[in-house]
């Protein structure tokens, strides 16, 4: 399929699963609090939830 | 001093920095400016700007648009973007963008001595605001709220700049003299902001039976469609349509050269703020017209509830009326000029939390209360508060006192209530929500000492209405409050 033209729905579904992989690794690393990795995940997912309605 | 401005907004809150960038200019710093891809064109043109950074999202993004997203690849690339700007060890980072996002990149761009304005995070990756502009811009900017700072001025002040007169002016390479076309922009980023294309039609078709000047339509091509509905008006002399066809470069002359420009709250507004251009600007209330209205010399704006709460015929004569000079029986508030507020006439809403915020932030003297369902709400507040203060007290006394904690969080609970059920205390409980928080992570004693001290600044300020509870005689001075 292709990536570029994807349908709005299609990528707000692949946005909220990117998001959803996201926040799994940040609980997997919460320990180590506001680490440079979390750090850069962090910023991804606040990037990715602008593309994303909320509620 | 190395500077990057970070403004991720659309293309008005751009056009709305730029009297802020040339400030700084002035000032004799070097100005970087950061913009989204998808707006940078509205940065270009800033000739203050010393280098103009993208932030391209959809690159960013792209690698996780598939059945199985790469997040790895997206967050290299992210890093690669955030590693390179940090590389040009700015000695200040202004963030005008106020948005989670902004607030991570900042942290993310900033070396050990840099110096920050605007939103960032905390060591333990809390939101942080460094600023008084910014915590004021948190807690108080926004429609439906008393704020009447305009977003330029915010951004200013943000910066730590005093605007000048000659940081609103561009510099046109091809300047043409003024002429007595008439802009209309007929669309708007959201359709909120403007009228349906039928309105416009009849708009259109009573300016141009003015016989003052062209007719120009402008837009964006999303609005082809509806600007060839419009434009198709029988009349003496055609629109020009110019919808889809300008760049943003071509909209500063075309506007620049004209003697009125009508629209909602868009870039065309903001663009002839840039040029001292007369707006005529009707004001939606998705928006709100003190933060984000025109700032040219002799602009109007009209708000209106909803597009039938005004007759396309009662626009057509406002707009003949500021081509001449004259006034008409709409109410309006007045724009004098970018370094001056703007006239309100008659149009007194929210008046008493606009008083407030002048009390709380600038200085003045605390307004007398509106009603006695305001007092009713400060006393409720003021109980509220006294019980914080005990529970913060006893977690003084033991930390680990957890019925305390959840006393202070209901605490918190009911102060939103009373918020929610008196709207002219907002101001006050925002106030105090946001210093809360902008306590940074710290050691606990240090923790309840500071939210202590925060309680008792936000008691002074009841105290001052508090005593109007019993005296009915409220207009309190500023000097009893030591805000500071």
């Amino acid at each position: 399929m292709s990536k570029t033209f994807a349908p709005e729905k299609d990528l707000q579904h692949f946005l909220k699963l990117a998001l959803a992989q996201l926040r799994h690794k940040l609980n997997q690393r919460k320990d180590e609090g506001y680490s440079e990795e979390a750090r850069k995940m962090l910023l991804l997912e606040a990037l990715i939830k602008e593309q994303v309605p909320t509620k | 001093m190395k500077i990057l401005v970070i403004q991720l907004a659309r293309l008005g809150d751009i056009y709305q920095t730029w009297p802020t960038l040339n400030a700084l200019v002035r000032q004799g710093h070097e100005v970087h400016l950061l913009t989204r891809e998808k707006f940078a064109a509205a940065g270009k043109g800033c000739r203050a700007v010393h280098r103009q950074w993208v932030l391209d999202s959809r690159s960013i993004l792209q690698p996780l648009i598939d059945e199985k997203p790469d997040l790895e690849t997206s967050l290299q690339q992210l890093s690669e973007f955030s590693n390179t700007l940090k590389s040009e060890k700015f000695d200040r980072i202004i963030n005008l963008s106020f948005s989670p996002f902004s607030s991570f990149l900042t942290d993310a761009l900033a070396g050990p001595t840099t110096e920050i304005k605007g939103y960032t995070r905390q060591s333990d990756g809390t939101l942080a605001i460094p600023d008084d502009s910014s915590a004021y811009f948190y807690a108080q900017v926004g429609r439906d709220r008393g704020n009447r700072v305009h977003l330029t001025d915010l951004f200013a002040s943000v910066a730590g700049v005093d605007l000048e007169g000659s940081d609103w002016k561009v510099e046109l390479p091809n300047a043409q003299p003024k002429d007595a076309s008439i802009v209309v922009h007929i669309g708007a980023s959201d359709l909120g902001k403007t009228f349906a294309w039928s309105k416009w039609l009849q708009i259109v078709r009573g300016l141009n039976s003015l016989g003052s000047g062209n007719v120009v339509l402008v837009g964006s091509k999303e609005e082809v469609e509806i600007a060839e509905k419009v434009s198709a008006v029988s009349g003496d002399r055609p629109i020009v349509n110019l919808v889809g066809k300008t760049s943003l470069d071509d909209l500063f002359s075309i506007v620049a050269r004209a003697s009125l420009v009508i629209g909602g709250d868009s870039a065309p507004i903001h663009i002839a703020t840039l040029t001292n251009t007369p707006v005529l600007n009707i004001s939606f209330p998705s928006v709100c017209l003190w933060e984000t209205g025109p700032r040219s010399n002799g602009s109007r704006i009209l708000s209106i509830a909803s597009e039938d709460s005004i007759a396309s015929d009662e626009i057509v004569r406002e707009a003949k009326a500021m081509l001449k000079g004259e006034t008409t029986e709409l109410r309006t508030v007045n724009v004098p000029g970018p370094m001056m507020p703007y006239l309100a006439g008659k149009d007194q809403s929210k008046q008493f939390q606009w008083e407030l915020l002048k009390a709380l932030y600038m200085g003045e003297s605390f307004p007398p209360p509106p009603n006695e369902t305001f007092l009713l709400a400060i006393e409720r507040l003021h109980e509220t508060n006294v019980i914080a203060l005990e529970q913060i007290e006893a977690l003084g006394r033991n930390p680990g006192n957890q019925t305390a904690v959840a006393i202070i969080d209901r605490c918190d609970d009911i102060m939103v209530q009373i918020e929610r059920a008196v709207e002219e205390v907002g101001p006050i409980i925002r106030w105090f929500q946001v210093e809360r928080l902008r306590i940074g992570p710290q050691e606990m004693a240090a923790l309840i000492e500071a939210n202590s001290v925060a309680h008792r600044r936000l008691g002074q300020v009841l105290e001052v209405y508090g005593r109007g509870l019993n005296e009915r005689e409220v207009g309190g001075s500023h000097d009893d409050v030591n805000l500071g």
